[in-house]
């Protein structure tokens, strides 16, 4: 179980390229590159803005700023019934566009990227996977800050395999 | 309170369960308007335009600000708390929930609004206020009512 992990410095300590760290949600498991992540924290109190894309469950303040919550419950079919219906942690993406918050009900374990392989996706997480990361005899569908970005931009970029 | 002071609060107000901050230099007067005073004749309801009003005997648009930010409210009731503010053409009121008070500009963390929420499209405000440990939503009547006479609220 992870809770207010840094998980990489923001010193001078070399970036992991090397590990994969998966998670569940609502039963799901999916992938992020350790490399990405700046936080794992427990989910703080999420608040509602206006005019919030689908995209985005509400915004939280970390570390007095103010970062959005990505919906990735739209893709497992489903619906939160309401405002309070949150994970218990939030993983801290970092993107070009700033950091961004994804939820997690369980963060799994952090892997060596030898210890598994990558596969192509399932066609019902290509909007936000273009690969899957298979570990243990299971699929994990990666996410990556290209697949987050080309889903929050409504673009479709190369799909690599 | 002289014009520097007034410059450096910010006031509260809530519409539904979204709090919003408004620089007081930017706000006229505070009033409280009976549902009788509206002024009704040419409003299609089409839009967040409620009608007009009188204030200090010039009638000015008001808008439900409710209904600009696409927010579920309760009906207005009898009596509603207004704001008075400066517009691109002149003043306007808009119809708030509540109004929570004035408090001092230190008391506010600003914040940019994240880019990623850009993104997606949204433009009727820009930056957030930071406020014992709750995000507002900055106010901008200039920008709100630039929308509103473009017919884009």
């Amino acid at each position: 179980m992870f809770a207010s992990s840094p998980t990489r410095s923001t010193g001078t300590a070399m970036l992991d390229h090397s590990k994969t760290v998966v998670f569940r949600l609502k039963g799901d498991g999916f992938a992020l590159p350790v490399q990405g992540i700046d936080h794992i924290v427990q989910t703080p109190r999420l608040f509602p803005l206006p005019l919030l894309d689908e995209k985005f469950r509400g915004v939280f303040i970390f570390d007095e700023n103010v970062l959005p919550l990505y919906n990735l419950y739209r893709f497992l079919g489903v619906e939160a019934d309401n405002f309070s219906d949150s994970s218990p942690f939030t993983i801290l993406f970092m993107t070009e566009f700033g950091k961004i918050g994804l939820p997690a009900d369980e963060v799994l374990r952090i892997v060596d990227n030898s210890s598994g392989s990558m596969e192509k996706v399932d066609k019902d997480y290509g909007a936000i996977a273009d690969r899957c990361f298979v570990f243990a005899g299971t699929r994990y569908p990666l996410l990556s800050e290209a697949t987050l970005l080309a889903d929050l931009t409504g673009s479709r970029g190369n799909i690599r395999i | 309170m002289n014009k520097t002071d007034t410059a450096l609060m910010k006031l509260v107000a809530r519409v539904g369960e979204i709090g919003f901050s408004l620089a007081v230099e930017h706000l006229v007067e505070v009033v409280q308007l009976d549902v009788g005073d509206i002024d009704a004749t040419d409003v299609d309801g089409s839009g967040p335009e409620l009608g007009t009003f009188l204030f200090r005997d010039q009638p000015l648009v008001l808008v439900d600000l409710g209904q600009a930010f696409v927010l579920k409210t309760a009906d207005i009731e009898a009596e509603v708390p207004v704001l008075v503010m400066s517009g691109e053409q002149g003043l306007w009121g808009a119809v708030v929930g509540s109004v929570e008070g004035v408090y001092p500009e230190s008391s506010f963390t600003t914040r940019d609004l994240p880019i990623s929420l850009i993104c997606t499209g949204q433009k009727l405000y820009s930056q957030l206020d930071i406020w014992r440990g709750e995000p507002l939503v900055c106010l901008e009547p200039y920008k709100i009512d630039r929308y509103r006479h473009a017919g884009s609220l």
